[in-house]
C-alpha cells in the first residue's frame, strides 16, 4: 500500500502546480480512497472474475493466427501470379 | 485561456483520473454489455491514423495482396495484445499498465507508460502534420496559395492546431475526449467520401490494376513488409487494451470487439488509404485525399479530417497525459499544464522543423512501434500464463514499498529489460527501421511474430535461472 511517508516534502516540491499544497491534500484523499477501493476487492468474493477457457484460447488462436495463415496462403494463391 | 479555477479543476480531475483510473474495477463495475463494449472498441478502432497506414501498404502491394496482408496482419497484431492485456484486465478489472507490474516491478512498469507516450507522440505527430498538409494542399488546389507557400502554411497549420489542441485539453476538454462516438463518424464520412469519389473517378479495375510505388521487384518479400506494418502498427493498442477490456464481465465476452472491432477495423479502415496511394500514386493520404476528392468535395473532407485527427489526438494526449501522472516521481510535481505541454512540445517540434522527414520516413516509426510493442506483450504473456498461472496479487500491484512482491531489484525486474532489449535488437537485426534493410529469414516469417517468440523465450530463461532462485517476483509460492 502506498504510505503517506514523504508527503510534506512532496507538498514542497510542487513547483509546477498551480496551488502548493493541493498535491499533498489530494494524495491523502486518494491513499484513503484506495485502501477502501483494496478492502472492498479483499471483501468481494466476486472481484475476480472468470479465466479464459481453453475454448476461449482456441477461438482466439482460430482467428488471431490459423484465419490470417490461411488468408495470407490463399491470398498468395490468387494473386501472386 | 481558461480561467486559472478551470486549471486547478483539471488538475484535480487529471490526479483523480490518474490514480482511480488505474486501480481495480470492481464486479458491479463491469457494467458494459457486448453492445456497449462493442460501441467503444468500435469507435476507439475507427481512428484516423489507419488512413496512413494503408498509405504505408501502397508502397509496396497492389490493391489484392494489399488488401489480404491488412487483414491478416491486423488480426495477427491484435491476437498478441489480446492474448497478453486481455484476459488478466478482464480477471482482475485492471488497466494494461497496472497489469505491467508483476513483469516490469513497481519502478519498471514506467517503461510501459513509456511506450505509450512515445506512440501518442508519434501518431500526433502524423495527425496533425497529415491535417496542415491536407488542409494547405486543398487551398493549393483551389488556387488560393502557390506551391512554394504549401510547406510553410501547413506547418503554420499544423503549429496553430497543436496550440489549439494544446488549449482544449488543459481546459479539461472532458466534452471533446469523451466523445469518440463522433470521431468515428467523422472517421467514417471522410473515408467513405474518399472511397465513392476515387471508384467514381478511378473505377474499381484501375484501382485493383494500379502498381505500388514503391515495390521492390520481390513480390514475396512486399507480400512480408506490407504484412508487417499492420502487425506492428495494431500491437500498439496494447496501452489502450486494458483500460477498455477491464470493464467487461467475460473473456468470451471481449474477445470479438477485441479482435475485430478494435483490431481488424484498423485494416479495414485503412483500405481506403491503400486504395487511394494506389489510384493517385502518392501514399500520403493529405496528398492523395485532396487528389482524389478534387477542391470542394476536398474542403469537406478535410473539414472532417480535422474534427478527426484533432479529436483522435485530444483523445491520445488526454490518456497519456492520464498514464504520465501515474508516474510517482511526475505525479505531484508536474502540472496538468506541463504534463500536456510535455506530449505536445516534441509534437510541435518535430511540425515545425522536421515535419518532411517524418512524413517521408513514416514507415521508420510504425516499424518502431511493433519493435517496442512485440517485446513487451511476449513477457507479459509468458509471465502470466507461465510463470503465475493467471494468478495476481492485487494489494502488490499497488504497494510501491520494497515489501511489495513485484519490487523485484529496487522496484526493476531485469528479465523483462533484458528480454525486451533482445527482442529489440533482435527486431533491428530482422528489419532495420531506420533504413528498411531486411535480412534473413526476414521474408518468411516477418518481424514482430518472431520478436514475440524471442522475447518471451528469454524471459523464460532469465526468470527461471535467475529471478526465482533469488526469490524476488513473489514467484515461489
Amino acid at each position: 500500500m502506498p504510505n503517506a511517508q514523504g508527503m510534506g516534502e512532496v507538498a514542497r516540491k510542487l513547483t509546477l502546480t498551480e496551488q502548493p499544497g493541493q498535491g499533498a491534500e489530494v494524495r491523502a484523499e486518494l491513499d484513503r480512497l484506495l485502501k477502501e477501493r483494496l478492502q472492498l476487492v479483499a471483501t468481494d468474493p466476486q472481484y475476480v472474475g472468470a479465466e479464459p477457457t481453453r475454448g476461449d484460447q482456441w477461438m482466439l488462436a482460430l482467428v488471431g493466427l490459423v484465419a490470417p495463415a490461411v488468408l495470407l496462403i490463399l491470398g498468395w494463391v490468387i494473386y501472386a501470379k | 485561456m481558461p480561467s486559472n479555477a478551470g486549471s486547478r479543476s483539471s488538475e484535480y480531475t487529471a490526479l483523480h483520473q490518474a490514480a482511480e483510473g488505474s486501480w481495480p474495477v470492481l464486479p458491479a463495475e463491469r457494467n458494459w454489455g457486448l453492445v456497449g463494449i462493442s460501441g467503444v472498441t468500435l469507435s476507439a478502432g475507427i481512428a484516423a491514423w489507419s488512413y496512413a497506414i494503408g498509405g504505408a501498404v501502397s508502397w509496396y502491394l497492389a490493391a489484392g495482396l494489399g488488401t489480404i496482408a491488412m487483414i491478416a496482419g491486423s488480426l495477427v497484431g491484435m491476437y498478441f495484445v489480446t492474448l497478453a492485456a486481455m484476459p488478466v484486465s478482464v480477471k482482475y478489472g485492471i488497466d494494461t499498465i497496472a497489469a505491467c507490474k508483476p513483469q516490469y516491478g513497481t519502478r519498471g512498469f514506467g517503461f510501459g507508460i513509456f511506450a505509450q507516450y512515445a506512440s501518442i507522440v508519434g501518431w500526433n505527430c502524423l495527425l496533425l502534420i497529415m491535417f496542415g498538409q491536407a488542409a494547405a494542399n486543398v487551398l493549393h488546389a483551389g488556387g488560393v496559395i502557390g506551391s512554394s507557400t504549401v510547406h510553410p502554411l501547413s506547418i503554420a497549420i499544423t503549429l496553430v492546431t497543436i496550440a489549439y489542441t494544446y488549449y482544449l485539453v488543459i481546459g479539461g476538454a472532458d466534452s471533446i475526449r469523451n466523445n469518440s462516438v463522433w470521431i468515428a463518424v467523422a472517421v467514417s464520412i471522410a473515408g467513405a467520401m474518399v472511397l465513392i469519389r476515387l471508384i467514381m473517378q478511378f473505377g474499381w479495375s484501375d484501382i485493383a490494376n494500379a502498381k505500388p510505388a514503391y515495390a521492390s521487384g520481390d513480390l514475396h518479400l512486399d507480400y512480408t513488409l506490407g504484412f508487417e506494418i499492420l502487425v506492428a502498427t495494431v500491437i500498439s493498442w496494447w496501452p489502450y487494451m486494458g483500460g477498455i477490456m477491464r470493464m467487461s464481465k467475460s473473456v468470451k465476452q471481449a474477445l470479438f470487439p477485441s479482435m475485430i472491432l478494435l483490431g481488424m477495423i484498423t485494416g479495414v479502415i485503412g483500405l481506403i488509404g491503400l486504395y487511394a496511394g494506389l489510384a493517385t500514386g502518392n501514399p500520403d493520404p493529405s496528398i492523395s485525399f485532396v487528389k482524389v476528392t478534387g477542391l470542394w468535395m476536398g474542403i469537406v473532407a478535410v473539414a472532417f479530417i480535422a474534427l478527426a485527427n484533432i479529436g483522435t489526438a485530444i483523445v491520445g494526449v488526454y490518456a497519456t497525459a492520464i498514464g504520465l501522472k501515474q508516474i510517482p516521481a511526475l505525479q505531484y510535481r508536474l502540472s496538468w499544464k506541463w504534463t500536456t505541454a510535455l506530449i505536445l512540445g516534441p509534437v510541435a517540434i518535430v511540425s515545425a522543423f522536421f515535419s518532411a522527414p517524418f512524413m517521408n520516413h513514416i514507415l521508420t516509426f510504425m516499424y518502431f512501434l511493433g519493435l517496442v510493442f512485440a517485446p513487451i506483450t511476449a513477457v507479459q504473456a509468458v509471465d502470466y500464463y507461465m510463470f503465475r498461472k493467471q494468478k495476481l496479487d492485487i494489494e502488490a500491484l499497488y504497494d510501491s514499498s520494497k515489501q511489495s512482491k513485484y519490487y523485484f531489484w529496487g522496484g526493476i525486474n531485469p528479465a523483462a529489460f533484458v528480454a525486451t532489449a533482445v527482442g529489440f535488437f533482435f527486431y533491428w537485426y530482422l528489419l532495420d527501421p531506420v533504413t528498411y534493410a531486411q535480412h534473413f529469414p526476414f521474408k518468411w516469417i516477418s518481424a514482430t511474430v518472431p520478436t514475440v517468440i524471442v522475447s518471451g523465450f528469454v524471459y523464460w530463461l532469465v526468470t527461471r535461472a535467475v529471478v526465482i532462485p533469488a526469490r524476488k517476483g513473489g514467484y515461489e509460492e
